[in-house]
């Protein structure tokens, strides 16, 4: 940055917080670039990793990043969904529980650090989401007559959230008198 | 725990309502890297992060104000990036679905 001098200086405490927060789980396993990249995934799943931008993100090697994501992949954590073998691309295993537990440690690292509750709400949240009566998730089905029609099945958040969609549509489609509600 | 009782805690967790400003889907996302993180980083790891999903770091810190999130210095020169409001960007991270890993988020990549 260039304004740098503009910016406003950190307290010792932030200081030792962003020491802390630089090390992958606040150094509970070190600081290798396995454990880098994992924080890397855990952080962000939904990205696709490339070898090249983890040696950016994680400061290392590239043998290094290949040998992680190979042993990852090995583990069942990433997923090589690359069709050419010189430039693989990996995708994470999104349904898999040690993610899930990495990510709640990851919480339970700055709960620890800062007596907050940010694992606790993420724990209140997977068991409303997943593990809950409530949260089974049922199957809906949308027919145009008696034989066309389809299936889902969705969890009821995702239920509500569709419900909401339609009714927007609907009303909007009511309003233009394309559909009588 | 009762039936009624557990159907009732799920609600107000659905109900929660975020406090503005929305920082919208990618805004989101990077709320919920950052709080993965400790809701502590440089400047330089924000960067290489905010640039893979195409979102303006500072431009964004500006956005949302500096009740929510600043840029510091530490002593050592290093440039820091501090969520200030925890609570504003859990629940918008949670509102957005990038709290935990969700299967929604690959459909709309």
């Amino acid at each position: 940055m260039n304004d740098l001098s503009d910016l406003p200086l950190l307290s010792d405490e932030d200081e030792g917080r962003l020491e802390f927060s630089r090390l992958p789980f606040g150094g509970l396993f070190g600081n290798t670039v396995l454990i880098r990249v994992i924080r890397e995934i855990t952080a962000d799943p939904y990205r696709e990793f490339r070898p090249r931008e983890l040696e950016v993100l994680t400061s290392s090697s590239a043998p290094r990043i290949k040998n992680a994501l190979e042993l990852l992949a090995a583990q069942g954590l990433l997923e090589n969904i690359s069709c050419d073998s010189q430039r693989p691309v990996f995708r994470v295993n999104l349904s898999s529980k040690r993610l899930m537990a990495l990510t709640l440690l990851a919480y339970a690292v700055t709960d620890d650090r800062d007596g907050t509750d940010c694992m606790d709400d993420a724990v209140r949240h997977y068991y409303v989401d997943k593990l809950s009566e409530a949260g089974q998730g049922r199957e809906i089905g949308i027919f145009a007559g008696e034989e066309r029609g389809v299936r889902i099945w969705m969890s009821d958040l995702a239920a509500e959230k569709l419900s909401r969609s339609l009714v927007e549509i609907l009303e909007d489609a009511s309003r233009k008198g394309e559909v009588k509600v | 725990m009762p039936p009624d009782e557990k159907i009732e805690k799920r609600k107000a967790y659905e109900k929660e309502k975020p406090c503005l400003p929305d920082p919208e889907e990618k805004g989101a996302r990077f709320l919920g890297w950052i709080k993965k993180r400790g809701f502590y980083a440089t400047f330089e790891e924000c960067e290489a992060y905010c640039s893979s999903i195409e979102i303006d770091l500072k431009e964004f810190a500006r956005n949302m104000g500096r009740d929510h999130i600043i840029m510091g210095r530490t002593s050592s020169g290093i440039v820091a990036v501090k969520i200030i409001d925890r609570k504003w960007a859990s629940k918008w991270a949670r509102y957005y679905e990038y709290d935990l890993p969700h299967h929604s988020h690959r459909m709309k990549l």
